[in-house]
């Protein structure tokens, strides 16, 4: 097993900057109270993949005020708590891990999703890949870091890779996180220039919330 | 039968009224009750399960006012003291109060239990144990207003359950004459009358520590009377504080808070039923319509309420208490109603309603300033205000998983990784609800600028021992063996050393005390990165030849 190699199975809006990469972004961005992100996980989540800590989130530049852990018992509750926090409508965007979802759950997730305009990322542990109702997939894996002449890690990477989009193309990415601007942007050296044009909108967002699994 | 206890050979703890009339008292060995009757059942005192049986009385007598508090359970747990100031009317007077208490408890508890009304917790404690006959003084004419009441449990038959007697102790304001009611069960003491029903009872009724008790009788004071007309400097010099502290009590001159067993209230309704109910959507309707009292009453105070209990009482005498916990000051009918069905729904599987409830309360146990607002013209489509749904929303999950189950980060001041933050329940502030703009806990402010420290995305519950090689022993790993696999290391980095919080230990950690000397090690942390660029958060405790020789090695977190 790799180690946090999680695929996303984005349902809801579209991936913003892919399809229309002119077109504005379909989520409101944050005001006022919602800025909250939501995010569920089962006790056993926890337990194996340890719990977000907050000074390491706030080092890759998500504010730990702004998230709300939601500690379930079972996947039932997890799936609940998803829902009911979509329909509230009061936060930025939720996030739950779930280890196994048939298509029809998964469908009726995508529904209350688009119902509400709200992204929601479900967090599957690799091992898992099922047909799925998602707009979109993303596998989040991991990558060598960026080090300096010294050896030491200079900037943080991630591979992303995108398997599955409605309306688009897949692809796949290396994103890094830039200490100094405090944003996620490809990687410079492995950018592919036709790809990197429209898409590093898309990879500041994704892996500030892999972060959070 | 008897209960038995034992402290220098098993002595008598409790006994029922055969054992009384064969001749057997409180305190007596059971050699001694042996020889004297010949057989007698005994069973060992379970003072866990009185404790729990008391408790479980005394909420269910808070369907008779809100103040209900056990006695001592320190000492003895014997019975419960009622505050009834302003209830007793609501059952027809005190007289038909306490007919109702001794009632339900004979018919719900099978306790026969004496009650008794005075104007002072210790006046009603002692006028229910030891106001035994209608003597003279019991048979005094009436006096006028303010009555407590106290209640003393006579003697139970279960000998499992090795029980003492509840007492129960209830307070009201109606002018009512002193009366005796037949067959020992209740008395109700005329307001002022203290000193004259006090007079006769014997030095016991004092509610005294033994020791007290004892040295008064072999001074000669067998009843209090003998006591309340003599000069207080040579008692409040020669006995401990509570000898004056308790007459004073008793007698009204001081004042004794009552440590109810439940918060009292703020606001409250009850409502008894004439059949019981069962259904959820019964107990949801009623929830309702408390709740639109309470609403009325909550807008006119310009409160909100933060915390609710709704409490079930049963026929067979349990009492269900629900409590609702609420991020914002809330007076929405409709989403405390959900979030009591909610909680019903999760009840409902644990239990079953036996034979329905015959009374259903609501209580605002926390309330909060509010200010009144205008409601939407249009019903909001994304719930109002930002803060007020995401509270909305927290209530509602938090009703559901439970009340640990909604957190937040909070920062703490600490080196330690694990100490160096907390999740606590969520604050969500909002100006609309208090008036003014409160600071969360968890502020932005408080967390460090996001600099250059390495701090894992996930930290592991509990650090996780690993197997690792290194080239030298106080070097970085190469290779390590975690949950199965064998990373090669491709990349380390570090050590950052994190010291023990020495100032946490209490003692000196003693060589020989093993788990005080893990807490003190040093750390020395390492991000390191294996081929496929997996990072880890390793460390190794303690420093090489100065703490330990053979040091080991832990994942603590995770980074991608």
């Amino acid at each position: 097993m790799g180690v946090g190699r999680f695929y996303f199975a984005k349902t809801g809006a579209p991936v913003y900057g892919r399809a229309q990469p002119s077109a504005p972004p379909p989520y409101p961005p944050p005001q006022g109270g919602r800025e909250k992100i939501l995010l569920v996980l089962p006790a056993y989540g926890l337990r194996d993949y340890g719990r977000p800590l907050g000074h390491g989130l706030n080092a890759l530049g998500l504010s730990p005020h702004r998230l709300i852990l939601v500690e379930t018992a079972h996947r039932k509750d997890t799936l609940w708590a998803m829902e009911e926090a979509l329909h509230s409508r009061a936060v930025a965007a939720v996030a739950g891990f779930i280890d196994q979802i048939d298509l029809k759950t998964n469908q009726r997730l995508q529904l209350a999703a688009t119902d509400c305009g709200l992204p929601l990322f479900l967090l599957r542990p690799a091992e898992f890949l099922e047909a799925s109702a998602a707009a979109t997939r993303w596998r989040v894996g991991a990558a060598p870091a960026a080090r300096d002449r010294f050896g030491l890690i200079t900037r943080a990477r991630w591979r992303l890779s995108l398997e599955r989009c409605r309306n688009g193309r897949t692809g796949e990415w290396m994103v890094e996180y830039d200490h100094v601007a405090h944003r996620f942007s490809l990687a410079a050296a492995l950018a592919d220039p036709a790809i990197s044009r429209s898409t590093s909108e898309t990879g500041e967002r994704e892996p500030s919330l892999r972060r959070a699994s | 039968m008897l209960a038995v206890t034992g402290s220098g050979g098993p002595r008598i703890a409790a006994l029922n009224e055969a054992a009384e009339a064969a001749g057997l008292a409180l305190g007596e060995t059971l050699a001694d009750a042996r020889a004297k009757t010949g057989r007698v059942q005994t069973r060992a005192v379970d003072t866990t399960a009185d404790d729990t049986a008391l408790r479980r009385l005394a909420l269910w007598a808070t369907r008779y006012t809100p103040t209900a508090s056990p006695w001592g359970e320190e000492n003895g747990a014997d019975g419960l003291f009622l505050d009834i100031e302003g209830a007793a009317h609501l059952f027809g007077g005190e007289e038909k109060l306490l007919a109702d208490l001794s009632f339900r408890l004979t018919k719900n508890f099978g306790l026969p239990a004496r009650l008794a009304i005075a104007d002072t917790p210790g006046m009603a404690w002692a006028l229910a144990r030891f106001a035994r006959a209608p003597s003279s003084i019991l048979s005094r004419p009436a006096g006028e207003d303010d009555h407590a009441q106290h209640g003393g449990g006579g003697k139970y038959e279960c000998a499992e359950q090795a029980a003492p007697p509840p007492l129960h102790f209830v307070r009201s304001p109606s002018p009512a004459p002193l009366r005796y009611a037949g067959e020992d069960k209740y008395v109700i003491l005329p307001s002022g009358q203290e000193a004259q029903a006090l007079a006769p009872l014997a030095i016991e009724a004092l509610r005294l520590s033994p020791d007290t008790c004892r040295t008064l009788r072999r001074l000669g004071f067998k009843t209090v009377g003998a006591l309340l007309d003599k000069p207080r400097a040579p008692f409040a010099a020669r006995f401990p504080a509570e000898l004056l502290q308790r007459i004073d009590q008793a007698l009204g001159r001081l004042e004794e808070p009552l440590k109810p067993i439940v918060a009292p209230p703020v606001y409250h309704t009850l409502r008894y039923l004439l059949e019981p109910i069962f259904t959820q959507e019964a107990i949801v309707a009623l929830a309702r319509r408390h709740m639109q009292t309470l609403a009325q009453v909550l807008v006119r105070d310009d409160v909100g309420a933060r915390g609710l209990r709704l409490s079930l009482y049963r026929v067979d005498g349990g009492v269900e208490t629900i409590d609702i916990a609420l991020t914002l000051p809330s007076r929405d009918v409709a989403h405390i109603v959900r979030l009591i069905d909610l909680k019903l729904e999760a009840l409902a599987a644990a239990e079953d309603a036996g034979f329905g409830f015959e009374a259903v309360g609501l209580a605002v146990t926390r309330a909060e300033r509010m200010a009144a607002r205008q409601n939407e013209l249009i019903a909001g489509d994304n719930g109002g205000d930002g803060a007020e749904g995401c509270a909305l929303l927290v209530d509602t999950l938090r009703q559901r998983l439970g009340p640990h189950s909604v957190r937040g980060f909070a920062p703490v001041a600490s080196h330690l990784p694990e100490r160096a933050e907390k999740l606590a329940p969520i604050t969500i502030s909002s100006s609309l609800a208090t008036g003014e703009l409160r600071e969360g806990t968890n502020g932005a402010a408080a967390w460090p600028e996001p600099d250059r420290t390495t701090r894992p995305l996930l930290l592991l519950p509990h650090a996780e021992p690993t197997e690792v090689m290194a080239l030298i022993p106080d070097g970085p790993p190469r290779r390590f063996r975690w949950r199965g696999v064998t990373y090669e290391v491709a990349g380390a980095q570090g050590p950052e050393r994190i010291g023990a919080e020495w100032w946490h230990l209490s003692a000196p950690p003693a060589p020989a005390n093993a788990s005080a000397r893990l807490q003190a090690l040093t750390r020395d942390y390492y991000l390191v990165e294996d081929a496929d660029g997996h990072r880890f958060w390793l460390y190794r405790e303690g420093l090489y030849e100065r703490e330990t020789v053979a040091a080991r090695w832990f994942v603590h977190g995770l980074f991608a």
